[in-house]
């Protein structure tokens, strides 16, 4: 028995340590994908830091299409996390949550700011009309403002510091739940992009509902009711991607052309 | 942290509200199509089309130009040209 516990440990130590090996390859994997948004926009911010001619209108052209869109995105990936350790039981990627939050805050600061600088042509006035001149511009300036009491306490030292309070500064982030969806339903209206975003909402609100996380969280743990959960998990999935896709298909179109330095015109 | 989040919400409130009084109510709550994100990929059922709303000549009906008014002559004024 001993001799055979011997021969089992290395390979559950080979297996474990693959898994390690798999989970750490992934986070840098997602981490990567953080660096998109700058990317895509970068030729543009370059011409505009530059002085080119054009560069602020295609920056104007673009800010709102690709940074908007990607800060969305990052924000959606960011709340999937809990939902994804919930229905998995996964922990490799829960450290995502804090480098999806942190990118989150850095990709609408910088929509805010080139919106602010750059959309004179759009909203013609001050700044103070570029960022509020519009319900929509209040309740967009309104989350990246949300946002800071957020990222400042995104760390350990600040958690501590906190301590019991944490979490409920932390619940902001349900706030800007909120009124990013204003923001997008002011935009919108009942169509396309606002209906992905509720598409996107539903899964991730629904396994939040204490009642269903804990129940899920049971069965998954005492290895209960697989096909059903299973065939939840599907659903679930299955309306998040009918969200998610068309949003990272609008990404990549506004951001090629972003790319490229020719922005769809209003 | 319950300061900075106050600080926060006020700073976004107060450049709304700012925004009304100097532009008014229409302005701040009106946005013309196109303005602030540029339209999607229509759907399958063309909805982001449809939302568009008409031009505005099409909701204002044309207004007749008005006809020429006669010419009256003032029986008591003979300073006009054709007296001259």
């Amino acid at each position: 028995m001993i001799e055979q516990a011997h021969a089992y440990t290395p390979a559950l130590g080979d297996a474990t340590s693959r898994r390690g090996e798999f989970g750490k390859t992934a986070v840098w994997f997602f981490r990567a994908l953080l660096l998109i948004p700058f990317v895509l926009m970068g030729p543009e911010i370059v011409s505009l830091v530059l002085g080119r001619p054009g560069a602020a209108a295609n920056v104007s052209a673009s800010v709102a299409d690709v940074l908007g869109t990607s800060t969305f995105l990052i924000f959606i990936t960011m709340l999937a996390v809990t939902p994804v350790h919930t229905i998995t039981g996964w922990r490799w990627h829960v450290i995502l949550r804090r480098d999806y939050g942190i990118a989150m805050f850095a990709t609408a600061a910088t929509d805010l700011t080139l919106a602010a600088t750059t959309t004179g042509d759009t909203f013609p006035g001050t700044v103070l009309t570029r960022v509020g001149g519009h319900t929509f511009l209040v309740a967009g300036t309104l989350s990246t403002l949300l946002l800071i009491p957020l990222v400042a306490t995104a760390n350990r030292s600040a958690q501590q510091w906190l301590g019991r309070h944490w979490k409920s500064v932390q619940r902001l982030t349900y706030v800007v739940w909120g009124t990013v969806l204003i923001h997008l339903f002011l935009l919108f209206g009942l169509t396309t992009i606002f209906l992905y975003a509720l598409a996107v909402s539903a899964p991730l609100a629904l396994m939040r509902i204490p009642p269903v996380r804990r129940r899920w969280d049971r069965a998954r743990r005492a290895g209960t009711h697989r096909v059903l959960r299973a065939s939840v998990a599907i659903v679930l999935a299955a309306v998040f991607v009918s969200g998610y896709a068309p949003l990272v298909n609008e990404l990549a179109v506004k951001g090629g052309a972003a790319f490229v330095q020719h922005p769809a015109r209003d | 942290m319950d300061a900075l989040t106050t600080v926060c919400v006020v700073v976004a409130v107060a450049l709304g509200t700012s925004q009304v009084v100097k532009e008014g109510l229409q302005e701040f709550v009106y946005r013309p199509p196109g303005v602030g994100a540029s339209p999607s990929e229509p759907d399958a059922n063309g909805s982001a089309v449809a939302e568009q709303p008409a031009p505005l000549g099409e909701i204002v009906p044309a207004v007749p130009a008005p006809a020429p008014r006669p010419v009256t002559r003032s029986r008591h004024n003979h300073h006009g040209p054709q007296y001259r």
